[in-house]
């Protein structure tokens, strides 16, 4: 019992020395750290939570340069030529597709300009797209808002997009001010983002732009939705208006087909009118004649008998006692000194 | 053509039935041998309120506008037997005299509507004039319409439809005897059916 007590008070005294033989030195504070710590600059484990030792170098706060200025810096810009200027920027475009410098091949432009045709049919919001070739540089006096501003207050609400061909990145989105910029504020970013992202999983620069285009009217769309819902309440918005113009124009289509049908109505109308009154007062008369008909039987020879002088003819005695059994049943066809009880 | 007791077919210009030598005279002895004067509506039995009276009459006033020929009567009483309503609207159509038929129509012309609410049985009986035109079968289909009215104790209802039925019948009878006027002679004498056809 007695050697149990003592290898236990031996084990107790020697398990702090093998733990301090196992744990590392405890961190001693250089010169530098005691005075930044003296002022509060300094906080101890900042390197275990910056990430270790290759956090050291102070984190950079300031905003990424956007996309946009990387892809300038990376390779110089030339701006747009002055005589496509005008072209480009001067009114409102009357086709979706800008390119006045032909950078689309003719069958791509085509696809294209149908597709956003397509779309300007089915949506209230149109689409342009402005087409710049990839190191292009548009003129610092031409801004996007201006542009929109001018040419796109009045008329029917758009959305108008700077691409750069063969750079979907560069891509700059710009909503007229007949859309309700609050409203659409994170949807216009989103549905840019989208449509980068649908346009950069393809090769070719053309094939970048039509899923460019697609993926955007695929936003427009969605766009148009929450529009839909919001501004129905809102009296007079632009939509409503556009919805209304576009009523306005199947009731005009509506008219038209009315008025090319208008003068047959017109010469079949009196004959038509003097026929069915005509045919109403046939029926009426038939009606009528049907209501005051009188009846008459030929006065035949029939032969007296059992000495009557006036009537014979027995008809039918029919009894109504039961409300179970039908009347053919009860129907009294035999003599009562005839029949059982 | 059948007797009213026995209710066998008779042969026409028959004095008495063949079989059970029924005439005229025996239901005289059963009834009354007197000339009975009554109205068209005679509601012995007291079946129809004041207002029931007024619409069985416009309905048989309408009738009459339809078929100015002839004349529907309606007699409401006790009679005993059932046997007793074949005969006596057979003795009733030869011995009324109907006050408000117009002179000019004989009872020929009348249609008798019968009905005995304590043995709970109805009939109805034609004239001479109509009788080439009717059958038995017709005069059941006209009953059969007023039966369940007759069933639930609403007479004025079941005569004003059985008249409605008959007036139907006739309609239609009336047209055909225009149109095909030699298929009612089969039952007439030669005499009568010479008549016809020429």
């Amino acid at each position: 019992m007695k050697s149990v007590s003592w290898l236990m008070l031996a084990a107790c005294l020697a398990s702090p020395l093998l733990s301090a033989r196992d744990s590392s030195p405890l961190p001693t504070l250089s010169e530098s750290q005691r005075k930044a710590m003296a002022t509060s600059e300094w906080l101890a484990g900042s390197q275990v939570l910056a990430g270790g030792a290759d956090a050291e170098a102070p984190p950079d706060l300031g905003e990424a340069p956007p996309t946009a200025d990387l892809a300038m810096t990376q390779s110089p810009a030339a701006p747009v030529p002055e005589k496509y200027l005008a072209a480009y920027f001067d009114a409102r475009p009357e086709t979706f597709l800008i390119d006045p410098q032909g950078l689309l091949d003719e069958q791509s432009a085509h696809d294209l300009l149908g597709l956003l045709q397509v779309h300007a049919g089915d949506s209230p919001i149109d689409l342009f797209i402005y087409v710049f070739a990839k190191d292009q540089e548009i003129p610092g006096e031409v801004r996007g808002e201006e542009l929109s501003e001018r040419c796109f207050a009045t008329a029917r609400p758009a959305i108008l997009v700077y691409y750069f061909l063969g750079a979907p990145q560069l891509a700059v989105l710009y909503a007229s001010p007949s859309l309700p910029e609050t409203i659409l504020a994170a949807e216009q970013h989103q549905a840019l983002q989208s449509a980068i992202s649908k346009a950069s999983q393809s090769s070719s620069p053309t094939d970048q732009l039509k899923a460019f285009t697609v993926q955007l009217t695929k936003r427009i769309y969605r766009m148009e939705q929450m529009l839909h819902g919001i501004t129905d309440d809102a009296e007079g918005s632009k939509l409503a208006q556009i919805r209304a113009a576009k009523l306005a124009k199947k009731s005009s289509s509506f008219a038209a087909r009315l008025a090319r049908w208008r003068p047959l109505a017109q010469d079949l109308a009196i004959p038509g009118l003097l026929l069915a009154s005509m045919f109403a007062a046939i029926l009426g008369l038939i009606g009528w004649r049907r209501r005051r008909a009188v009846y008459r039987f030929p006065r035949l020879a029939v032969e007296p008998r059992l000495g009557g002088e006036y009537a014979a003819g027995v008809g039918a005695v029919i009894s109504f006692a039961s409300a179970n059994l039908p009347p053919a049943s009860q129907r009294r066809q035999v003599a009562d000194y005839l029949r059982r009880t | 053509m059948k007797c009213p007791r026995c209710v066998q077919k008779i042969h026409r210009a028959a004095s008495a039935c063949p079989h059970c030598g029924f005439m005229l005279a025996d239901a005289d002895g059963l009834f009354s041998g007197r000339e009975l004067r009554l109205r068209c509506l005679a509601d012995t039995a007291g079946l129809l309120r004041h207002e029931e009276r007024d619409r069985v009459e416009a309905a048989m006033g309408q009738f009459r506008q339809r078929f100015p020929q002839l004349f529907v009567a309606i007699y409401t009483g006790a009679l005993g037997e059932a046997a007793h309503l074949r005969r006596f609207g057979f003795w009733l159509l030869n011995r009324a005299n109907f006050v408000d038929v117009p002179p000019d129509c004989s009872n020929a012309a009348g249609i008798l509507l019968t009905i005995d609410p304590e043995i709970k049985g109805a009939a109805m009986s034609i004239g001479y004039l109509l009788e080439p035109f009717l059958e038995e079968a017709d005069t059941f289909d006209c009953l059969a319409r007023a039966h369940s009215y007759f069933l639930e104790g609403r007479y004025a209802d079941g005569m004003i439809k059985a008249f409605e039925q008959l007036a139907w019948l006739l309609r239609k009878r009336s047209h055909q005897a225009k149109r095909h006027p030699r298929r009612f002679t089969r039952n007439l004498p030669p005499a009568a059916q010479e008549e016809v056809a020429r």
